[in-house]
């Protein structure tokens, strides 16, 4: 394989490992994963085979939705900012470093006190209701860089999003257990 | 404990010494005579869930001419695991030909 056409084929499957799993697995099985599909490689290929590109998609939902916390801690940690158990922490370092964080957040709150916000401004004329939303959006987007600090140091991560803890190795243990 | 086709050619991959991801790929592959084409994105998740349930370890790490290659082996009790399933599955292919050369024009 030529260089350039090894360098389009190894762009591409980076390409599509960043579509299919999330940071957290990139940062600690990417360049392994990386390799493997190097390996793979035939020669003179420039990109991951559908069926290649299909498997790693799959798999890549599987592992998000294998993560993913259960509902209930998912609801208590979106709108009360509860810490979720220990077992899910990189997936709320995941979420909190995300993109739109306070959007989602907010999205959720205002969908389960949709009832209440609803009874509060039905005085209120629509332009003010605006308004004051507009202001809540605005100061949860001013406060972003502190929310999501509280909320890494929350889960036992630094600001930059590196944890506390020293993580196991991918392949030694399938979750990470808290430290004594 | 039963295991799925995948995992356990996986297993049997292991079971002569330690593999790196890629070489788990071929020998698989040679074991199968070709049906079983791993993924990798396949294979990774399988090898998660095989340590999740303490059957493979990661026996070693190095970077090899850029490349990452991380090593995995069978634990003990993976051996142990592969060697049940294979008295089960020769056990269930006994049972199977038996019952084949029952069949009228099916002797075996």
């Amino acid at each position: 394989m030529t260089h350039d056409i090894a360098s389009v084929y190894e762009r591409r499957c980076r390409l599509l490992m960043r579509l299919a799993y999330p940071p957290r697995f990139r940062e600690f099985r990417g360049a392994e994963l990386l390799s493997t599909l190097l390996d793979l490689a035939e020669p003179g290929q420039r990109g991951p085979t559908m069926r290649e590109s299909f498997d790693m998609l799959r798999a890549g939902l599987m592992l998000r939705l294998r993560e993913h916390p259960p509902p209930w801690h998912w609801l208590l940690y979106r709108v009360f900012g509860a810490r979720l158990p220990w077992r899910y922490r990189w997936w709320a370092r995941d979420d909190i470093q995300g993109r739109f964080f306070v959007e989602r957040q907010l999205g959720a709150i205002m969908l389960v006190w949709i009832m209440y916000l609803v009874w509060i401004t039905s005085g209120l004329p629509s332009w003010a209701v605006l308004v004051m939303m507009g202001l809540t959006y605005l100061s949860a987007r001013l406060s972003k860089a502190g929310l999501r600090r509280k909320w890494l140091a929350k889960h036992e991560f630094h600001p930059d999003g590196t944890s506390y803890h020293v993580r196991p190795r991918p392949g030694g243990e399938a979750t990470e257990r808290r430290p004594a | 404990m039963a295991l799925r086709e995948q995992s356990y050619l996986i297993l049997l991959a292991l079971s002569e010494g330690s593999l790196h991801g890629y070489g788990v790929i071929k020998a698989v592959r040679e074991l199968s005579e070709g049906q079983v084409r791993l993924g990798a994105g396949t294979l990774y998740g399988a090898l998660d869930r095989l340590a999740g349930d303490g059957l493979v370890i990661v026996a070693k790490e190095e970077v090899v001419s850029g490349r990452h290659r991380r090593y995995y082996e069978l634990t003990g009790h993976g051996r142990q695991v592969l060697a049940a399933e294979t008295t089960r599955l020769a056990r269930l292919a006994t049972t199977a030909q038996r019952r084949l050369s029952l069949q009228p024009g099916m002797g075996m």
